[in-house]
């Protein structure tokens, strides 16, 4: 079975962690998401809780920069250099 | 009928502001410990409806806030974790005194859970505690403060400006650090620190719950230690943080779950 891509474990994560009433498919990959689909500074951090457990990776205070976590595309990529390194 | 009425208590010379829901015939009384911070305001309306919702089922209901909060005099840099839990144990001699019949409880949200968790288990005439949420890590707070403070960072500058490392570094060194505009003194860094609930657990014998609202199914490790630690009942909810959410929240299911479990353990076995 193809594993499932990370954009799309992203999507189930940022719905389910986020409580938005949205389908995670129906989320835009390239959308703001904060901009796009309300995300603050609060719900940020439990994105953040959210990749470190989802992916097995930690997250340092110097990749706190909106570049990473602009929108599901930004995220994946920046998911997929951690787990590389 | 029920009423509410406003209270000022003195605490160690201050006066704390507060109130008191009366069901006219009470059948025993909760004590509110509030959360700290900005989640004290996010919070405040499901405390009230929490309140009301108790005494519609014929619990007395005293809140307060602590020295230096709210509306309480005093300033939020002069206190600490021990004199918040000294003002808990001050307003519940007055709700004590005001209803001498039934079981009393406690019921705290966030750091309030853990502040009433510390002050039942150093005392011996609390009957039960209903504990939101509790923050069973001081230390673990502090670092996910920090982390909220540099995400705020990174929302307005587009990067943190800071690092955990150094902010840690400026409370060791006697210095303050300003969470969402409440400056976290040296002492107060150092007294949240020191918060362990699982340790504080075993001071405290009688029945206990801790609602966990989660968007998981199953209960956080550290969550699920305290329950254990305090061998007590464990519910789930599955509702946004109420504690961190601006506007109105939906607290049905919170008050629900708390209700029930009041009714199941704290009234059968009174």
């Amino acid at each position: 079975m193809a594993e499932e891509r990370i954009e799309d474990r992203l999507k189930k994560m940022v719905v389910a962690r986020l409580f938005m009433k949205i389908a995670p498919a129906a989320i835009e990959e390239d959308k703001s998401l904060v901009d796009g689909y309300g995300v603050d500074s609060v719900s940020l951090l439990e994105l953040v809780v959210g990749l470190e457990e989802e992916f097995g990776i930690v997250i340092g205070d110097d990749e706190f920069d909106i570049k990473n976590f602009e929108s599901i595309t930004a995220l994946a990529a920046f998911v997929r250099s951690k787990m590389a390194a | 009928m029920t009423t509410e009425k406003q209270v000022v208590v003195e605490s160690h010379g201050a006066k704390l502001y507060g109130m008191v829901y009366d069901p006219v015939t009470p059948i025993g009384v909760i004590v509110f410990c509030h959360p700290l911070f900005e989640e004290r305001k996010s919070a405040a309306r499901t405390m009230a409806d929490t309140a009301r919702a108790l005494c519609a089922n014929g619990f007395a209901v005293v809140t307060f806030d602590y020295r230096g909060c709210g509306d309480s005099f005093g300033e939020f840099r002069d206190f600490s974790a021990p004199d918040w839990m000294g003002d808990i144990g001050v307003v519940i001699d007055l709700a004590r005194q005001r209803f001498p019949k039934g079981p009393l409880g406690l019921l705290g949200l966030r750091l309030g859970a853990a502040f009433a968790l510390q002050t039942a288990a150093a005392r011996h005439d609390i009957d039960f505690l209903v504990l939101w949420e509790p923050v069973t890590s001081g230390r673990e707070h502090i670092e996910q403060e920090l982390r909220k403070k540099l995400m705020k960072q990174m929302m307005t500058f587009g990067k943190g400006r800071e690092d955990r490392d150094s902010l840690l570094k400026t409370l060791e060194n006697g210095g303050e650090v300003d969470f969402d505009g409440y400056p976290i003194t040296a002492k107060l860094y150092r007294d949240l620190g020191a918060i362990d609930l699982k340790n504080a657990a075993g001071g405290f014998t009688k029945r206990s719950l801790i609602v966990h609202v989660t968007s998981q199914h199953t209960p956080s490790a550290p969550t699920a230690q305290l329950c254990e630690a305090l061998h007590d009942d464990l519910r789930l909810v599955n509702e946004p943080p109420l504690w961190n959410l601006v506007g109105l929240v939906d607290s049905r299911a919170i008050i629900r779950e708390t209700l029930l479990w009041i009714r199941q353990s704290v009234l059968k076995e009174a």
